[in-house]
């Protein structure tokens, strides 16, 4: 088991803003992050445009074992990931989700380096952070992990 | 039932681009403060995506105090260095999260430089 970054007191956080700006300083963070924290190749579970943060960094001498993106904006020559850097990389989303039909984002990801998943769920963006679906067995998620 | 009202805000963000008429744009702000995320998010990125249309409203938002943090992020990604001052003045507010939006904005603001 590994330890829960998340609910440590100096977690990582990002601006969560919309522009690339705002996504290319998140990653220049995460990477200080990690690299203050000695944390290189954690498994990183991001969701919506904090995937492409993470993908950022990955360019950017960010390492990581496992890169879960949950409803990630798909803009593929914006933000990419350093395939070299990331031990494995897993992709769920819903249908049609209406926050990133709204970005004007891809909703899929077409490398077939990144594992899809789609879940039977319709428009909701925020479902892949809903804990209630994570522990719904009909989704099993833990198997796409 | 969210859906509905999600379809109803992309229609609303049409009509307000098309025409710019303001109740429209002030329907978009308002929903910054709705409980739901997707249609505070949908709402958030539609004001990014119309820049310096969105701005008199969300000046409007901020000398209100409605919305504090998301609206600072989004005048940041806006990118317009003539609100720095005003978003400044938010940096030692009393509300830590506030305080925080604001200092996390100034930082978008100099990458866009």
């Amino acid at each position: 088991m590994r330890r829960d970054l998340y609910n440590q007191s100096d977690r990582f956080a990002w601006s969560g803003g919309y522009s690339y700006d705002a996504r290319s300083l998140g990653a220049n963070d995460l990477v200080k992050w990690v690299d203050l924290h000695r944390e290189q190749g954690l498994d990183l579970f991001t969701h919506s445009h904090g995937g492409n943060v993470a993908m950022l960094a990955s360019n950017r001498g960010l390492r990581l074992g496992k890169l879960v993106l949950l409803s990630c904006p798909v803009q593929f020559r914006k933000y990419q990931p350093n395939f070299g850097q990331v031990t494995k990389l897993v992709s769920i989303r819903v249908r049609l989700d209406l926050v990133i039909l709204a970005d004007r984002c891809g909703q899929k990801f077409k490398d077939s380096r990144i594992r899809e998943n789609v879940l039977p769920i319709w428009f909701d963006h925020t479902a892949t952070h809903n804990p209630e679906v994570w522990k719904n067995s009909t989704y099993g998620i833990p198997a796409m992990l | 039932m969210w859906v509905f009202e999600a379809f109803g805000l992309l229609v609303c963000v049409l009509a307000w681009r098309a025409t710019g008429l303001k109740f429209l744009g002030r329907v978009i702000v308002g929903t910054l403060g709705s409980r739901n995320e997707n249609l505070r998010s949908i709402a958030a990125i539609s004001l990014v995506r119309a820049g310096r249309m969105a701005e008199p409203l969300l000046e409007e938002a901020l000398h209100r105090g409605e919305y504090l943090p998301i609206v600072l992020t989004i005048l940041a990604d806006i990118g317009d260095h003539r609100i720095e001052s005003e978003i400044r003045s938010f940096s030692a507010h009393t509300d830590p999260k506030v305080a925080e939006a604001a200092r996390q904005a100034l930082r978008v603001l100099a990458m866009h430089r």
